[in-house]
């Protein structure tokens, strides 16, 4: 004889990222730092964004958290330029989560910083499913990946501030029309500001400079330093 | 794509629960809006499982319909523009991914 029984248990297993996600934001708001999450599938540009921003940015102090699935490459990318870098390695998982960015957060020296980039695993899809609790997420995509991208992945375009149009001199060697993919983005997402632009030629480049003073500007505790 | 992860999180949660006897049936809730594909779930649960209490138990899912909310008019609907006024939606649900309930077997007592 034996007993069948059911067991109730209405648990939200993404619940749990989510909890994680929250506590990193509240870290980062008690020590006046802000996070910008790049993500973006692999080759859209997310390291080179971050490296020509690092360059620039000279008057804020910048760290950066770099994902991998293997590799440190883009952790060595960053650190040529003396920053310090945190390198994330997933193993085979395909997107950070608010675990593995607490952690990477621990290793850092908060109080001492204005900005932190999280750049994850080059991935248009999983990411979207794991908050890290970076209070500004941008998503990088290239017009190389065709001017449907943006439509086809609706989810990580939903809690983004910024979404970036890269590769726009590529534009009309490879059909795509950046226009197309600024509409379908503001229609995911009608608060999202869009920007087109070039890394390699440095075409509207200036704008994503911008963007990154303005957020840095909402430093919970900017004192005027 | 992510599936794996997720499936050892069902095991987990479950042994968490179970103590004695093993798990025949479990039921999952999918939202919508998740990037987690049922199929893939299943395989990667088979392999997750092996060798627990929730070993060779059939994983059921049902997908949790997405629906939100516009910010502004509070117009209810699935896109993520509102149809009324053009603001941004809230979601309302969808975004879940619910262990709900295991059905489990125990051996009686002598």
């Amino acid at each position: 004889m034996h007993r069948v029984s059911e067991v109730e248990v209405q648990e939200d297993l993404l619940q749990a990222n989510r909890e994680l996600a929250e506590r990193n934001r509240r870290l980062l708001e008690e020590k006046g730092v802000v996070a910008v999450e790049v993500s973006g599938a692999i080759g859209s540009g997310k390291s080179t964004l971050i490296e020509l921003a690092v360059g620039e940015l000279k008057q804020y102090r910048i760290a950066a958290i770099a994902g991998d699935v293997v590799a440190s490459l883009d952790a060595e990318r960053f650190r040529r330029l003396g920053i310090e870098v945190v390198p994330l390695n997933t193993g085979r998982e395909c997107h950070l989560d608010a675990h593995l960015v607490g952690h990477a957060l621990e290793q850092l020296p908060l109080e001492e910083l204005d900005l932190i980039f999280v750049e994850n695993v080059g991935n248009l899809i999983c990411p979207a499913d794991f908050e890290l609790g970076a209070q500004v997420r941008v998503v990088v995509v290239s017009v190389t990946e065709g001017d449907d991208i943006v439509a086809k992945h609706p989810g990580i375009f939903r809690r983004a501030q910024l979404a970036v149009i890269n590769k726009i001199d590529l534009a009309s060697f490879v059909g795509a029309d950046p226009e197309k993919m600024a509409r379908d983005a503001r229609r995911l997402n009608p608060e999202l500001e869009v920007l087109q632009l070039s890394a390699r030629t440095g075409e509207n480049l200036s704008s994503w400079y911008g963007f990154l003073r303005r957020v840095a500007e909402l430093k919970p505790t900017s004192s005027g330093r | 794509m992510h599936e794996l992860s997720v499936a050892l999180g069902i095991v987990k949660a479950a042994l968490k629960r179970v103590k004695r006897g093993r798990v025949v049936e479990v039921q999952v809730a999918i939202g919508e809006l998740t990037h987690i594909n049922a199929e893939q779930l299943r395989f990667a649960f088979e392999i997750a499982s092996r060798g627990t209490a929730l070993e060779g138990a059939e994983l059921k899912t049902r997908i949790v319909e997405a629906e939100l909310r516009c910010v502004r008019c509070r117009t209810r609907g699935k896109s993520f523009t509102c149809g009324r006024c053009g603001s941004a939606m809230e979601v309302l649900s969808g975004e879940e991914l619910l262990l709900e309930r295991l059905k489990v077997v125990e051996d009686a007592p002598r």
